[in-house]
């Protein structure tokens, strides 16, 4: 979405049009609630995170300053959510409700073994994203998943940039290191099924 | 081998460091230098079995999960807190908001008109007068007011000092005086009142009681439980029973003449 077609909307939104707000949800949920369920690897808790940052944001419009970019404030928002639940009762990782993810390629008519291979795939990278330190898993996602450019990933973690970039390879090397003995295990797992 | 911005300095053959891997990743190298890296992989075993297994990693981080469609629940949510408008009343509401705001602005704009026009019609005082003399008026307004509260306790003190208790036999109640040091002042023409239990009116109007006098009781309905009338040529001691007053005890409200100063 354009800034100013994303500006006119807020705008309208901000005057009480539902429709509006309709179309700043739909572009923005998918993203948040990817980046949240990520960070969580909890649908349930993701899926609060997003509700309520999005209703904080939208009672919140007249508030916002244009300078920023909408998507930075409204992740800010549900990051302090998610740290908040955090520090009341964390989240547990739960590899049952994991599973149950749809990725976008996994449509109701492709391929059984495809979207189990997928499944698998996902489910060893969030195992793999929840070894990582907070701070590493935070910035890996940002940076690979989202896009996010090592300046804006550091204002909005309010760390310097040095520091993102040693979360960044440092949390990069491990996932990968973490990824590659889950599947050793996996494949160590068929190995002796087989026999 | 070395690396500087976004271009390797020499050609990569051997040993590609983890600085240009990572560097790699990090979307610094430029398409040439990136064409560069791959090239050198190709002989360096480990870092392309490192290079392809993480960016396969970071491949299956881009394949989103996808959201299920919170719109409505979270429409309602917000809905709850702050409400949406519909696009007419929505349209009413701005003109209605331009319309206070437009009216606001006219009147400051009379206001500052008037003002040039006539400067002396909407000061307070004929003349500007600083704060600091508003200040000493102020606090010689105060130290007056309590020298005549004083004189008039004073005077009350006096009065009451020849004050039979029986005055009336006829009329007198056993509930008598309350000590001098607890009467309070209260005098009928400023209202300025002590909460004390008692009250002395000091050049009261004559009876029946005016307005001031009738509102000064109902101030005191609360707490006075008897009332002192010092007046001239004669003084006359009331007692005022309020409903509330703990001194009531269950009686109802009542105001007796005690006794008249001889």
């Amino acid at each position: 979405m354009e800034r100013a077609e994303e500006r006119r909307l807020i705008e309208l939104a901000a005057e009480g049009d539902q429709d509006a707000a309709s179309g700043i949800i739909r572009h923005h949920q998918q993203s948040l609630y990817a980046y949240m369920l990520r960070m969580s690897g909890r649908p349930d808790v993701a899926e609060d995170i997003v509700q309520e940052a999005f209703v904080r944001v939208l009672t919140n419009l007249h508030r916002f300053d244009f300078r920023y970019r909408f998507s930075t404030w409204l992740f800010t928002i549900a990051r302090r959510l998610y740290l908040n639940a955090c520090a009341k009762h964390r989240p547990a990782y739960d590899t049952d409700m994991v599973g149950s993810w749809r990725g976008k390629d996994s449509e109701p008519d492709a391929p059984v073994v495809a979207d189990e291979q997928q499944s698998v795939m996902r489910d060893t990278l969030q195992v793999a994203l929840m070894g990582l330190s907070s701070d590493q898993r935070e910035v890996v996602i940002l940076f690979h998943q989202l896009d996010w450019p090592i300046a804006l990933i550091a204002r909005h973690l309010e760390m310097p940039e040095g520091t993102v970039k040693s979360h960044l390879h440092r949390g990069r090397k491990r996932l990968r290191i973490l990824i590659e003995s889950r599947q050793d295990a996996a494949d160590l797992e068929m190995q002796e099924a087989r026999l | 081998m070395s690396f500087e911005g976004d271009q390797p300095t020499r050609d990569l053959d051997r040993d590609v460091p983890d600085a240009l891997v990572d560097a790699f990743f990090d979307r610094e190298l430029s398409p040439e230098a990136q064409r560069q890296v791959l090239r050198a992989v190709r002989h360096d075993a480990h870092t392309r079995d490192e290079l392809e297994r993480t960016a396969e990693a970071l491949a299956s981080l881009r394949d989103q999960p996808l959201a299920p469609d919170m719109t409505r629940q979270i429409l309602a949510r917000a809905d709850s807190r702050r409400r949406f408008l519909p696009r007419r009343l929505r349209r009413i509401t701005r003109t209605a908001r331009l319309g206070v705001s437009g009216a606001a602005l006219l009147v400051l704009l009379g206001v500052a008109t008037a003002q040039r026009a006539w400067p002396d019609a909407l000061s307070l005082t004929p003349h500007d007068t600083p704060l600091a003399d508003v200040n000493t008026a102020f606090q010689a307004d105060a130290i007056q007011s309590a020298a005549a509260l004083r004189a008039g306790v004073d005077r009350a003190r006096v009065s009451l000092a020849s004050f039979p208790q029986r005055a009336h036999p006829q009329r007198a109640h056993p509930v008598g005086f309350v000590s001098v040091e607890h009467i309070g002042i209260f005098d009928a023409r400023s209202q300025r009142a002590c909460p004390s239990g008692a009250m002395v009116s000091l050049n009261a109007p004559p009876a029946p009681p005016d307005s001031s006098e009738r509102s000064a009781r109902r101030a005191f309905s609360v707490t006075t439980l008897v009332r002192f009338e010092v007046r001239e040529p004669g003084a006359r001691l009331t007692r005022y029973l309020s409903p509330g007053a703990p001194e009531s005890q269950g009686e109802e409200p009542s105001e007796t003449l005690l006794g008249v100063l001889p």
